[in-house]
Parts: structure tokens; C-alpha cells; sequence
């Protein structure tokens, strides 16, 4: 008992001496495996901080290469006409700007500032000294340079100095269409990178689109025909100049499809070196101001063709009506001709521009009949066409439509639209009366509006009603060789700033198609405050002043958009 | 038999190294040859845009104009009128102007003019 007893205790003994080596043992392995993990995540995240620290303390560097399938393009894609002619396109350009610690550190002040006032004409060399010195770090200098400017610049070699690089979006084609077309402005920008935006037109318009690189370089194809708008453009200075107008504008209009094949708006402008926002001057001197698709006015007689066309189609009256036209008072206003007849025929009533005649049919026809259809010709809702100052467009029509609306409203007076409002009721009224949408992209033909606002039958009666204005009537000028035009002449008073409207300020407005048979396109022309001295008295009616220039555009733009005379020599 | 597996994976473990070490320097030339590619095509792209840009402006409609108008004494374009164009059946054939010539030219070509006709 006693044996066993101190052998246990002996084994204890031995179990006990052995204890503390294996707890060595045991405490060793997990401090070992600790500073293992420990120094694993230090030599790691040691890694990423330094890398961190490298990336974000050097220059940026573009990607070497972005795989197979990149492709270069420009910054926004081209804008083309209906033929493919570019009108807007991008091209390379610099920046230019200043590193101003380091030209005060290693260069010379003095000489960078005076070589880059010689340089550009409009920058001061004591201004740039003084800029040198009080900024910090960085200024822009100018943003957009012209390759020798960027030559002259680099041969300075002043430490400091730098060039960026950028796109520029530029317009071969001046002035053509720019109002259609509008501007790009810089969005962010640094030295190296200029974000371009769309600031007007088409432009702001399509932003999204002409920027969206997935598009990788399809461009913009717009339904302006180059060659037409040139044609109507040149002939818009020249006319409006002989004819003493302030201004004007100039539409031709497929009259199928809505197609906006020619817009003008006079002033013009150069978009390359878009004028400045002029906050103080009135829209009709603002050069950036679209009269065609901005500016909504009282277009006068032009009306009169929807009173006629809604008196046939409701088959109130017919062309050989006749209609009781001597002087009458709605209220406290007196309805009356300028040329005084007791009768007319409706026929007449366009051809002579009767006031009184358009005022009896649209009492026939009642002033919520009368808003409907104005409604269904587009004349009383913000135009869709797609220019971004088109949305401003909104027509202005008086909010309680009573019969003096009415009656004044049948001949243009208390209603101001748009020239492009105008364009596209036109067509619809002598297209054979099918819904035309109006639109400055090219459309591929399949999208003619099935939806009708009068019937084949009164449109052919309106085109044969329309075209003796040109023949006998107040558009006389417009019947030029070979081409057959029919129209409506307006002149409207101008509002006065006093109240009423102002006899020696008017807008004359020619709305027009051709040729009669088959309308193929609608033009407009319109001329603010036109003015011919004929020694006694001053013309300013439409049939003076408009109508010619529209026969003139007429016959110069037919062969090219390939509708050949009718009547040719044999 | 574990010396041999030790051998084979040691060999291969210096082959796919190899591999490795080719591929990389390969990728680099690639990309470096991508690099260039790519710089020339943007070069390229950039002319391009340039010449388009060029033509546009040099045959602007304007400047066309302007030419013909300068150019008139040499050239006599005008603009397109009626007087311009004709009916097509108004235009004398040039058969008819030339009837004086005699039967015997014409037979020469009489056969080649008649296949033409049946085509």
C-alpha cells in the first residue's frame, strides 16, 4: 500500500517537472501563429496604404489601353443635314493656362505676361502681372485657342506656361441655320478635359444624345437641307434689307411629314462665336432670339384661310356663298373692310382679305367650334418641334373666348402663334387635310399621320381658293413663270407700347405652297416692321413687302429640291 | 516515387514560370503596340475631322455662290430658271437633224442600233 502510494507520488513528481515544458510548448505555438496572422495583415495593408499613397500623390496617367474594343470618337457626334452635308462638327483645340507658383519660382513674369498680351489684343500685360501674382496655383488664361495661337503660345517657352487640350465644337458653315443649330457652351472643365454642352437649338435639344458615347459617332441628321436654307437665307438679308425690315423670319415645311426643311431668323448669328446674352435688349433686336420657333405673334389675314376652310368642311357655306359684308358692331367694336363691299362670295372673302366676311363666318360657325378646330390645327398649344427654345412658343389666346375673340381671332387679331404654327396648319390644311406634327429630324417617309382635320374635298377647294390670291388677289407678285403657288397675305398692326395696335409697325406675313395641285411644301415668310418709300406713301402690306421675296425663294429653291417648272419652254 | 513527383512538379513549376515570363514581356509589347495603335488612330481620326471640317467649310454654299458670282465673265452660271428646262419630246433627235445622211452610213451601224433597241 505504502509501495504503491510513493509511486504515485514519484509519478507526480515526474508529471508535475514535465507540466511547465509542455505549457511552454502549448503557449509558444498560438503566440507564434499570432504574430504570423499580425505580421501577415501589417505587410498587407502596409501594401495598400502605400499603394494608396502612390496613387493618389502621382499625376494621373490616361489607361494604356482599354482592350480591343474601344474606339476613338470625338466628344459629341456630328450634325449633318438631310444629305449628309456636316453643319457641326469637333475639332481639337487647346486651353490655355498658367501654373502661377511656378512662374514666379523659375520664370520670368515680366516677359510672359507682355509676350502673351502681344499675343492676344485683348489681354493687358500690367492685368496678367497682377493675376500672376495674386493667385496661388493655377489660372485659366483662355479657354479656346486657334492652332497659331497655340504655336505663338508654346514658342514663349516660358516655365509656367501650359497649353491643355480640349474639343471645340465648330460650324462650317457660319451663320447657316444657326438659329436651327443654337450653341455649346464649356460645362467642367480642368486643364486637360472641357466637358461641351448644348446651350441652344438643336444642341441643348439632343445634349443627351449627340453626347451619349454610345452612339460611338452616328451623327445627328437633321431634315434642314443645306443648300435650301442657304438659298432662303441670302434671300431673306437681301429682301428684308431692300424692304427696310427690322427683322424677319422664313420657314419651308414638307407638308406631308412636317419635315422643317428651311428655318431663318433674322438677325442672325455666327454660333462659332455665339454672341453674349444680352439681358437689357428687347427679343426683336436680339440677335440669339428665334422668331420663327420663339417668338409668337398676331399674324393677321393668314387666319382668315382656317375661318373659310372650317365654314366648308362644317358645310356651313360653300365657295360660291355669298356672304353679307357691310360694316357691323360686335359690342362696342365695328367690323369693317378697308375696301367697303356689300356682298362677297367666300371665294372673295380670301382673294380680297375681307375682315367683315371671316367675322360672319366664324359667327356661323360659334366660338367653341371655332377654338376646337384651331386647337386641332396645333394654334393653341406649345410647339413640339425640337428646339429647345421651341417649348417658350406658347401660343396666346384670351382665356374667356367670347364673340368679339371670336370675330377677331377669324382674321388674326387676339391670337399670337408662332411662324411654325402657322407652317404646319397650312399644311394640314392643304395637304388633303391629314395631322402634320412639326419636326427638324429627318424622318424615313412611314411616319405621315394618318389623322385627319378636314376632308380631301375642302382642302382641294382651299388650294383653288388659295391659289387665285396669287393669281388675281393680294399675293399677285408671288405668280411667278412655271411655278404654281398658292397663299394668304396678313399684315397686322403691331401691339402699341401705349395700348391699341400702331398703323406704321407692322408684321406682313405671306403663308404659301406649291406647287397647287400636289402640295409638296409649305412656306412662310415674314417680315417685322417692313418699309418701302414709294415717294407719297410708305408700303408696308404683305402683297408689297412679303409676297415677292416668296415668289423669288419659290423659283430659286424649286429645281433644287427637284420640282421642275409646269409650264415649259416648247 | 515522391522524388519523382518532386521532379515533375519542379520541372513544370519552371516551365509555366517560363510561360509566364514570356507571356508578361508579350502582354507589355502588346499593349505597348495597342498603345500606338490607338495614338495613331486617334492622330488619324482627329485629320479626319479635320479634312471633313476643311471640305465643309471650303464648299460651303456660301462660298460656292460667292465663287460663281466671282467667276461669272468665265463660267456664266446663274440660278436655275424656267427658261432653263425644256420637254424632253420638244428636243429635236439627232436624227432628225442629220436626215441628209445617207442610207449607206447607216446601214453599217443599222444592226448594232437595232439590238440596241430590242434591249
Amino acid at each position: 500500500m505504502t509501495t504503491r502510494a510513493n509511486s504515485k507520488s514519484a509519478e507526480a513528481g515526474r508529471s508535475a517537472a514535465k507540466r511547465p515544458q509542455a505549457s511552454a510548448q502549448a503557449g509558444f505555438r498560438p503566440k507564434f501563429r499570432l504574430l504570423t496572422i499580425i505580421s501577415c495583415f501589417v505587410v498587407l495593408f502596409a501594401t495598400v496604404a502605400v499603394r494608396t499613397a502612390a496613387i493618389s500623390f502621382s499625376e494621373p496617367d490616361e489607361p494604356r489601353s482599354s482592350g480591343s474594343s474601344s474606339e476613338v470618337f470625338a466628344q459629341r457626334s456630328d450634325i449633318v443635314d438631310r444629305n449628309g452635308s456636316l453643319l457641326a462638327t469637333n475639332l481639337p483645340t487647346n486651353s490655355l493656362y498658367v501654373r502661377t507658383e511656378e512662374l514666379r519660382n523659375n520664370g520670368n513674369l515680366e516677359r510672359a505676361a507682355e509676350e502673351l498680351a502681344e499675343i492676344f489684343s485683348d489681354l493687358n500685360a500690367d492685368d496678367l502681372q497682377e493675376l500672376f501674382l495674386d493667385r496661388p496655383k493655377f489660372a485659366w488664361i483662355k479657354r479656346k485657342l486657334s492652332p497659331e495661337q497655340a504655336k505663338l503660345v508654346n514658342d514663349i517657352g516660358e516655365p509656367g506656361v501650359y497649353l491643355g487640350s480640349r474639343e471645340v465644337r465648330v460650324y462650317p458653315n457660319g451663320k447657316l441655320a444657326s438659329h436651327v443649330l443654337g450653341g455649346t457652351v464649356f460645362g467642367l472643365q480642368d486643364s486637360q478635359f472641357a466637358e461641351v454642352k448644348g446651350n441652344a437649338g438643336v444642341e441643348k435639344e439632343f445634349d443627351e444624345f449627340v453626347s451619349d458615347p454610345a452612339h460611338s459617332g452616328k451623327p445627328l441628321q437633321l431634315s434642314i437641307d443645306a443648300r435650301v436654307q442657304e438659298i432662303i437665307q441670302r434671300l431673306m438679308e437681301d429682301g428684308s434689307s431692300m424692304m427696310n425690315a427690322s427683322g424677319g423670319s422664313a420657314i419651308l415645311m414638307d407638308a406631308h411629314t412636317g419635315e422643317v426643311i428651311a428655318l431663318v431668323s433674322m438677325p442672325s448669328f455666327d454660333p462659332n462665336d455665339r454672341p453674349a446674352y444680352m439681358s437689357g435688349l428687347k427679343a426683336d433686336k436680339n440677335p440669339l432670339f428665334n422668331r420663327a420657333a420663339q417668338g409668337v405673334y398676331e399674324l393677321g389675314s393668314t387666319f382668315k384661310t382656317f375661318a373659310v376652310a372650317q365654314a366648308i368642311e362644317l358645310d356651313l357655306v360653300t365657295s360660291e356663298t355669298i356672304i353679307d359684308t357691310r360694316p357691323f358692331s360686335v359690342g362696342q367694336y365695328q367690323i369693317k373692310d378697308l375696301y367697303s363691299k356689300d356682298s362677297r362670295t367666300v371665294e372673295e372673302i380670301i382673294v380680297k382679305s375681307s375682315n367683315v366676311g371671316t367675322a360672319r363666318l366664324a359667327l356661323m360657325i360659334g366660338s367653341n367650334r371655332q377654338k376646337s378646330f384651331l386647337g386641332e390645327l396645333g394654334l393653341l398649344d406649345p410647339l413640339s418641334l425640337e428646339l429647345s427654345e421651341a417649348k417658350n412658343a406658347k401660343p396666346k389666346w384670351p382665356s374667356r373666348w367670347q364673340s368679339i375673340s371670336t370675330v377677331t381671332i377669324s382674321y388674326g387679331h387676339g391670337i399670337a402663334v408662332s411662324p411654325v404654327h402657322l407652317a404646319a396648319a397650312y399644311a394640314m390644311i392643304v395637304n388633303g387635310g391629314t395631322k402634320v406634327e412639326p419636326t427638324i429630324i429627318l424622318k424615313d417617309g412611314s411616319d405621315v399621320s394618318p389623322a385627319r382635320v378636314i376632308s380631301e374635298e375642302t382642302s382641294a377647294k382651299m388650294r383653288a381658293m388659295l391659289r387665285k390670291v396669287v393669281e388675281g388677289g393680294t399675293a399677285s407678285i408671288a405668280n411667278v413663270e412655271g411655278y404654281t403657288i398658292g397663299g394668304k397675305t396678313g399684315t397686322a398692326e403691331k401691339p402699341s407700347s401705349s395700348g391699341g395696335y400702331d398703323n406704321d409697325r407692322v408684321l406682313s406675313t405671306f403663308a404659301s405652297f406649291f406647287p397647287v395641285n400636289d402640295p409638296e411644301y409649305v412656306l412662310v415668310v415674314s417680315l417685322d416692321e417692313p418699309k418701302i418709300d414709294d415717294g407719297e406713301e410708305a408700303l408696308r402690306t404683305a402683297g408689297w413687302t412679303a409676297v415677292p421675296i416668296a415668289g423669288e425663294i419659290v423659283s430659286r429653291i424649286a429645281p433644287v429640291l427637284g420640282i421642275w417648272p409646269e409650264t415649259s419652254v416648247e | 516515387m515522391r522524388t519523382v513527383i518532386y521532379c515533375v512538379l519542379s520541372a513544370s513549376l519552371i516551365v509555366f514560370a517560363w510561360w509566364a515570363y514570356k507571356e508578361n514581356y508579350l502582354t507589355q509589347d502588346r499593349q505597348r503596340t495597342l498603345e500606338t495603335m490607338q495614338k495613331l488612330h486617334g492622330e488619324r481620326f482627329y485629320y479626319l475631322q479635320y479634312l471633313n471640317a476643311d471640305w465643309a467649310h471650303l464648299t460651303r454654299a456660301e462660298r460656292l455662290i460667292a465663287l460663281v458670282e466671282n467667276n461669272f465673265n468665265q463660267i456664266a452660271l446663274g440660278p436655275m430658271t424656267e427658261a432653263n428646262v425644256v420637254k424632253l419630246e420638244t428636243i429635236p433627235y439627232v436624227m432628225e437633224r442629220h436626215d441628209q445622211i445617207s442610207l449607206m452610213q447607216w446601214s453599217d451601224t443599222s444592226e448594232i442600233s437595232s439590238g440596241l433597241w430590242r434591249r
